[in-house]
């Protein structure tokens, strides 16, 4: 119990019930359309030094979620709290001033530098927004010194973006998101526009400098393996929700939501001789302006019934730090054990 | 490093310009025609108020180059100042309404609520031809020079503005802006620091067609008298004075219409020009 309290006053940023309608004007909610659920009360917490990551298929709304936990897009509903204190109330002032404490780094390294700035302005401009300097000088020598740490030669301070490669300008980005010492980084997508050869290393430069500058992060990624390389916890999202979280290793080693069991099972293994069943999904993910009753994933789950039809599933703890939302969870294992023992015997 | 590559970018750029004869032929005349207008006090050989009745209607000899009007003033002196004038109106009415279209180009771009109050005023404006607006306000305000620019320069705004908002808004949807906006940047910080950078060079271009069109158009309100007020000298005045002699005299409109001419020519071949360097798809 002592345990989990100090784990408890850990945590630095929280989200509570977060969710998103896009497109409800008054005019819809007459014609009694519903609008789109990019987001479905989805909660989440995220402690000190910690990478947690989100993953989930194209347009199951981790995006959309990562922007709202800075308020670049405002949720619909939901409370999010940085140290525990909610920043939902804050005037647009106080909130821009909050914000050298959470940063963000986007998934399109090329359009998310300004053509036409030098990437050394482009980098030391935090500093100056928040007037964490006396001037424009000491805001360059701190930019040129961070550009240096993630590896821009000196003599490319002055360039700018188009002349730099995507995975140079993710350097630059996350240089950027740093500079303020923030004490979260939202990281959308921030390899998946990358070659495979340069993904590992600007993910270990994500590592080196989480140890430098103590920061945590969301990451959201659709990438099983670079997940399970960067992150401490992970929540995999599913049509707006959030339906299993738990431990890196825990829940690769031990996946309990059939969603996240057919996910890892398309993970691609690198071993030719490691022979893996897939589990296939039919059907498509349903549209989020019609959302479904109930559990949002029975229209393609294998072990659905009446009950997954119509109540929506709660969040469980399932065992320490496990969290669930699924109502058969206990039934599937007993009978994925049975059949893994009839196969060995 | 920085300098020799600016140096280099401006090198292409203008290397490229130097390509396009047919703008330097009409760039260097309208360049002449300029600097003689801009120098006007040094170079004019009389005084353009100077009435001599006595030389009245001179064709161009050697003491009058372009001859004499019905009062006996130089008509290249005039001409000098009066391409001055043309010069003056024309760039002040294009600065004045690229500043006032670009702010509020910019802010209708960026904020949502502002766009639809700016652009019902820009449409609204733009119904009304250019004329009758401009006689319009030249009429409530009172004819002098300040009042053309002025008037002239709300007739134009509305044509930068709505140039500026188009690219502003394509902008703001960029992940550079939401990145800065992330970063906890104030609105002002966005619209123009990061905003207004890439939206100069179509502006430009749009300056170049007002200058142009903004001389044509203070031309013909003097010559309707609406304009420049005599007997200060402006080639649509000049024009207008010799309307009654005009099969008699021909060199009091032959030389003040060909300067005209040449300055509309060449600054349209120029803003042509600065068009295809900086749209990099025309390269």
């Amino acid at each position: 119990m002592k345990q989990n309290k100090k784990t408890e006053d850990n945590v630095i940023f929280e989200v509570k019930n977060l969710s998103k309608v896009f497109g409800v004007k008054k005019a819809d909610r007459k014609k009694g359309s519903g609008g789109i659920r990019a987001v479905n009360d989805v909660s989440f917490a995220i402690r000190e030094k910690e990478t947690f990551a989100l993953v989930g298929e194209s347009g199951c709304g981790k995006s959309t979620t990562g922007r709202m936990a800075l308020r670049l897009i405002e949720p619909t509903e939901g409370d999010i709290f940085y140290h525990e204190k909610s920043i939902m109330q804050l005037k647009s002032g106080e909130m821009r001033a909050l914000r050298k404490n959470m940063q963000m780094v986007f998934q399109d390294p090329y359009s998310s530098l300004n053509p036409r700035k030098s990437i050394l302005s482009i980098v030391a401009e935090p500093l100056l927004i928040h007037n964490m300097v006396e001037n424009k000088k000491q805001a360059e020598e701190q930019a040129k010194e961070l550009l240096c740490r993630v590896g821009i030669r000196e003599d490319q301070f002055d360039r700018y973006p188009h002349e730099f490669s995507g995975g140079q300008k993710q350097r630059i980005s996350m240089a950027r998101a740093i500079i303020t010492k923030p004490e979260i980084i939202i990281c959308d997508e921030p390899v998946s526009a990358l070659d495979v050869s340069i993904q590992a290393q600007v993910l270990n430069l994500l590592r080196e400098l989480q140890e430098e500058y103590r920061v945590s992060y969301l990451f959201i990624s659709h990438d099983m393996s670079v997940v399970k390389y960067i992150s401490d916890r992970v929540a995999v999202m599913y049509l707006g929700t959030i339906v299993e979280e738990a431990a890196t290793e825990d829940l690769f080693a031990n996946p309990l939501h059939p969603y996240t069991q057919a996910l890892l099972s398309a993970v691609p293994e690198a071993d030719p001789d490691i022979k893996k069943e897939r589990i296939v999904l039919y059907g498509e993910i349903p549209s989020p302006m019609n959302f479904p009753s109930g559990c949002p994933f029975h229209t393609r789950c294998a072990y659905a019934t009446e009950h997954c039809n119509d109540f929506r599933p709660a969040r469980v703890e399932v065992k320490e730090g496990h969290f669930l939302a699924c109502h058969h969870w206990e039934r599937i294992r007993q009978s994925q054990r049975k059949e893994q023992e009839e196969s060995h015997g | 490093m920085k300098k020799s590559r600016k140096h280099s970018d401006r090198y292409f750029m203008v290397k490229s310009l130097m390509k396009n004869k047919l703008l330097l032929i009409f760039a260097g005349i309208t360049l002449i025609i300029a600097i003689a207008g801009i120098l006007a006090p040094v170079i004019a050989p009389c005084d353009p108020y100077l009435e001599e009745p006595v030389n009245r209607l001179m064709a161009p000899c050697k003491e009058h180059l372009f001859g004499t009007d019905i009062y006996g003033r130089d008509v290249f002196s005039r001409v000098l100042y009066g391409v001055r004038l043309s010069l003056l109106v024309g760039v002040m009415t294009a600065l004045i309404s690229t500043a006032v279209g670009i702010i509020l180009g910019l802010l209708a771009g960026y904020f949502r609520i502002m766009d639809a109050v700016i652009m019902r005023i820009c449409e609204a404006l733009s119904t009304i031809p250019v004329y009758l607006m401009a006689i319009t306000l030249i009429t409530l305000w009172g004819v002098s020079t300040k009042n053309v620019i002025i008037s002239m320069a709300i007739v134009y705004a509305p044509l930068v503005i709505t140039v500026t908002r188009g690219v502003a808004m394509s902008i703001r949807e960029q992940t550079y802006i939401e990145a800065i906006r992330a970063a906890g940047a104030s609105w002002s910080r966005i619209v123009f620091g990061h905003m207004l950078p890439n939206v100069i060079s179509p502006v430009i271009v749009q300056m170049t067609y007002i200058f142009a069109s903004a001389m044509l158009v203070e031309a013909a309100l003097s010559f309707l008298g609406a304009g420049i007020p005599l007997p200060e000298p402006s080639l649509g005045n000049i024009l207008n004075e010799a309307r009654n002699v005009i099969f008699s005299s021909w060199w009091l409109v032959v030389f003040p219409g060909l300067c005209l001419i040449f300055i509309m020519l060449g600054i349209n071949v120029l803003g042509d020009a600065i068009r295809d360097v900086l749209d990099p798809l025309s390269n």
